[in-house]
């Protein structure tokens, strides 16, 4: 399982330390700080949201050598072949809230416009959306591979959209948030990202068995 | 030959593939082995490799081979990440495989002279063939499935890669099955040949009866003529 996660890291590594993807960020960066000023925030939320989407980058990679097949010969159980690609999308989403804030860091400096309690908050939010992000499309690049993402996001939008159709769910939801004290919140968020980080692990094993490891 | 020292056995083994069929195979393998299954292409011979690679269930016979852990392949491509140099595959592989052994590993990168800090993706076809076959060998495996790996080589490093097998099998009294196209590959290094023909083996002999790869050919022209 280490092996396999060290090996997603190598190739994380590769794909974005290259100094053209460094040097239009750092002028992505420049540009919404002369232009947004203390607004630029979002380009941080902006920026941590493309990286996420560097896990379709590893799975992309394995399907074009045929790393499942290879997998197969090795004997390793599919839990543990799934296990390592969660870690690393725990992994990205770390390194996702980090850029978020280094960049929050630097504009906090030059503006000074957030309190540093505020700042942490948003960086707990983004790791936490980050992470719920990338829970619930694993199993959908699992089984679609790169189209995974576009499905996903699709059918997220369309649960969303029936979601507001029932009566009264916004107000209730808001309510229930309002109750409970901050402390709470933090751990209902953490026991649901648990609870979907669980179902997802479940789901994905499923299809990778179905997919890659039956034996026919 | 001992039946305790049969590592691969195969008894009247069939599997029904869509349209195509595996007919009542028959094999054993003992230590030392190197058996080379040839024939046309749609014959069976990669089917009855992933028969032997435990990939695929049989529909009808009976199989006896050793774990998973105990074989090593050598795919006809290569299936480790482009991107990645041999100095990084070095850092994670031992993870992968329950025997691992560092120094083998090391020692095969080094006697086959694969570059250490280039990726693959700049590696020609001869030095993808010889990494899958250093990480095939590499993990103590008592049995080596070899999937055509000799073709498309240009002859030197063919006759590299054919000893370095040849050379493992009789060090670790491993045993060898190869799919090929190449007479001569079965001439040089295998002890036994399979000849396969619509799913079915139509010739098992011992390649010691052959002088050389036109005696082989010739037999090979009466059997088709044969049929």
């Amino acid at each position: 399982m280490f092996g396999l996660f060290l090996k997603d890291l190598f190739l994380l590594k590769k794909h974005w330390l290259k100094t053209k993807y460094i040097f239009i960020l750092f002028v992505f960066l420049l540009i919404a700080v002369l232009v947004l000023k203390e607004n630029s925030l979002i380009v941080s939320v902006f920026i941590a949201m493309l990286f996420l989407n560097s896990i379709q980058v590893l799975f992309a990679e394995d399907m074009k050598t045929g790393w499942p097949e290879f997998l197969n010969t090795t004997g390793l159980p599919v839990g543990k072949i799934v296990f390592a690609r969660f870690l690393a999308s725990i992994l990205i989403s770390l390194l996702s809230t980090a850029i978020s804030f280094v960049i929050n860091l630097l504009l906090y400096f030059f503006f000074d416009s957030w309190s540093f309690k505020e700042m942490s908050t948003i960086l707990l939010i983004i790791f936490l959306v980050s992470l719920l992000y990338l829970f619930i499309l694993l199993p959908f690049i699992y089984l679609f591979d790169t189209n995974g993402i576009t499905i996903a996001i699709i059918l997220l939008f369309i649960a969303a959209f029936l979601l507001s159709k029932v009566n009264n769910i916004t107000t209730n939801i808001a309510n229930f948030i309002n109750d409970l004290a901050t402390v709470n919140i933090v751990m209902v968020s953490f026991l649901g990202l648990l609870f979907i980080g669980c179902i997802s692990y479940g789901i994905s094993i499923i299809i990778y068995t179905n997919r890659f490891a039956k034996k026919l | 030959m001992n039946d305790k020292n049969i590592i691969v056995q195969l008894d009247s083994v069939s599997k029904q593939m869509g349209e195509f069929c595996l007919h009542h195979i028959n094999l054993i393998a003992n230590p030392n082995d190197i058996i080379a299954i040839i024939g046309e292409n749609g014959a069976g011979k990669t089917t009855l490799l992933k028969i032997l690679s435990h990939l695929y269930s049989i529909d009808s016979g009976k199989i006896s081979l050793p774990p998973i852990h105990e074989m090593g392949f050598v795919f006809d491509s290569n299936h480790l990440h482009e991107a990645l140099s041999i100095k990084e595959i070095e850092r994670f592989i031992p993870y992968l495989f329950q025997k691992w052994d560092d120094a083998t590993f090391s020692d095969y990168i080094d006697k086959l002279e694969i570059p250490r800090e280039k990726a693959i993706k700049d590696f020609s076809k001869g030095m993808k063939t010889k990494l899958g076959i250093a990480v095939a060998l590499s993990h103590h495996a008592k049995v080596l499935l070899l999937d055509e790996i000799t073709s498309g080589l240009d002859p030197l490093i063919r006759d590299e890669v054919l000893t370095v097998i040849k050379d493992y099998v009789n060090q670790y009294s491993a045993i060898a099955i190869m799919t090929t196209h190449l007479l001569d590959d079965v001439i040089k290094i295998a002890n036994k040949v399979i000849v396969m023909n619509k799913g079915t083996i139509i010739l098992n002999q011992h390649v010691s009866e052959y002088r050389n790869t036109d005696s082989l050919e010739m037999k090979l022209k009466e059997i088709i003529a044969g049929k």
